[in-house]
């Protein structure tokens, strides 16, 4: 499970300090696939990079019970001066796992062929987030941390990602996003994030409902 | 297709899953290192200790033709020992401030800190510079030109003790690199003014007696003294203490943790 308590971030801005983050809590249980709607500057990816230990939080608790993907997006979790293979034996390294499963996998679920053998920096923003999201999914998580919802890629691509998902009942998935009809489909729970808070709802129509008024 | 459980991340670890944990951390970035500096074309990882042997057989030659003076000690071992001890200065420091630019989407994966990029790029770098200065003493000895090491582990020990304070160097420029823009701007001017700290130019020995006890207060003077009296043996009128040079490095190492430490992943700032 995992569990974040009276969770609070403010990062100084022009003339004082803006608090991005007001008291919030939130609770994952293994494989609940939870969506946090937000508009832009809401503080959806801060939340989602505390959760992700690549910042640190003013205060509150934070108890990872799960073993968690790091942040998946557009950017980061790889380095642009290696090539799509150079990163995955990366990141076998880091995670300690065999490296030819994992290149397998990665090869068919992306379809990115010889472009795997080019700098990841060559990439376009939709091959990255092909290669980040294949990679997530061939270590096996407890917990997905997605940015910006599902948008790697193209629809044929989308499909996939959203099949390899279902498959994996047992992993939990923490999307932040605008309110999409993709994720209201995929995930059970909704919340929304606004001025700082964190408002839960009844039902994904609630929440969606709250989002467009 | 999926690999499945063979693959499972666990969540919790214990300290010496930890400590393994951030061994295989450090061993991927270094080889990571290999692969980006060096790439797989032409000489390949040769250049890892290429490059520095390149500048510092350059000076070898230079100092030759000008005819340094450097009483009983060779002039190519004087060159040997003082550049190879200049580069890992300069090396570890310029690189290591940098380490974090380079490698910001890895710091996305939580095991991967800014201390282990800041590690394993000095490491990196005072490794190229060791294996340049192994390789260029056993072929100087091989041309002639040199004679190996009058105190094998003398000169080891001298090395690492100087590696030791070249990685803390290096990472405490990360941190100074990351927290003002200020550190880019004046960086090389400052890495010039240091040279005369880094002990390679001239002996303790050669200096008038008023200035000597202030250039012992550099710790890397200390190291390359007793590195050129591992080297050269006694007749070379070394000064140095190993306590200092210690305990230097003791206090270094502790800022540098502490410092690493108030890097924030994600800006590079607090």
């Amino acid at each position: 499970m995992l569990q974040i308590e009276r969770l609070t971030k403010s990062y100084p801005i022009k003339g004082g300090t803006l608090r991005v983050l007001n008291d919030i809590n939130l609770n994952i249980e293994p494989g609940e696939k939870v969506a946090i709607l937000g508009r832009n500057g809401a503080g959806k990816s801060t939340l989602i990079r505390i959760i992700g230990d690549l910042e640190t939080p003013d205060s509150g608790n934070i108890t990872r019970g799960m073993s968690i993907s790091w942040p998946l997006g557009y950017s980061g979790g790889m380095q642009g001066s290696l090539t799509g293979y150079d990163n995955i034996a990366f990141l076998c390294r880091v995670y300690g796992v065999d490296q030819s499963p994992v290149a397998d996998y990665v090869r068919s679920f992306t379809e990115l062929g010889r472009f795997l053998k080019e700098p990841v920096k060559t990439y376009s923003a939709g091959m990255k987030g092909r290669l980040n999201f294949a990679l997530s999914m061939a270590f096996d998580f407890d917990c997905l941390l997605i940015d910006e919802g599902l948008t790697a890629g193209d629809s044929r691509f989308a499909d996939r990602c959203h099949q390899a998902l279902e498959a994996k009942k047992d992993c939990a998935i923490l999307m932040v996003a605008h309110a999409q009809e993709s994720i209201r489909q995929f995930c059970q729970k909704a919340y929304v994030l606004e001025a700082g808070s964190l408002l839960s709802f009844n039902s994904m129509d609630d929440a969606y409902h709250h989002y467009n008024a | 297709m999926n690999p499945g459980s063979t693959l499972r991340i666990p969540a919790k670890q214990s300290f010496w899953i930890s400590l393994k944990i951030q061994g295989r951390v450090i061993k991927a970035l270094f080889l990571r290192e290999m692969i980006s500096h060096f790439g797989r074309h032409n000489i390949g990882f040769l250049w890892m200790f290429a490059e520095p042997m390149m500048v510092t057989i350059g000076i070898m030659i230079l100092w030759a033709l000008v005819g340094h003076e450097h009483g009983v000690m060779p002039s190519a071992g004087f060159a040997l020992t003082g550049y190879s001890a200049i580069l890992g200065w300069r090396n570890c420091v310029n690189k290591t401030s940098v380490a974090l630019t380079a490698n910001k989407g890895l710091l996305f994966h939580r095991n991967v800190t800014v201390l282990d990029l800041a590690l394993s790029r000095s490491i990196f770098e005072f490794s190229s510079v060791s294996t340049s200065f192994l390789f260029l003493s056993i072929v100087l000895f091989g041309l002639n030109i040199l004679v190996p090491p009058v105190y094998p582990l003398k000169t080891i020990c001298a090395w690492l003790l100087l590696g030791w304070f070249y990685i803390c160097a290096g990472i405490i420029a990360l941190y100074l690199a990351e927290k003002s823009e200020l550190f880019h701007r004046i960086s090389h001017v400052l890495m010039y003014l240091t040279l005369p700290l880094t002990g390679a130019f001239a002996m303790v020995s050669w200096l008038p007696k008023k200035l000597q006890p202030t250039y012992l207060l550099s710790p890397m003077v200390n190291g390359v003294e007793m590195l050129r009296e591992g080297y050269f043996g006694e007749i070379v009128k070394a000064q140095y203490s190993i306590s200092f040079i210690i305990t230097c490095n003791i206090i270094l190492t502790a800022v540098a943790l502490f410092l690493v430490s108030q890097v924030n992943k994600f800006t590079g700032s607090e």
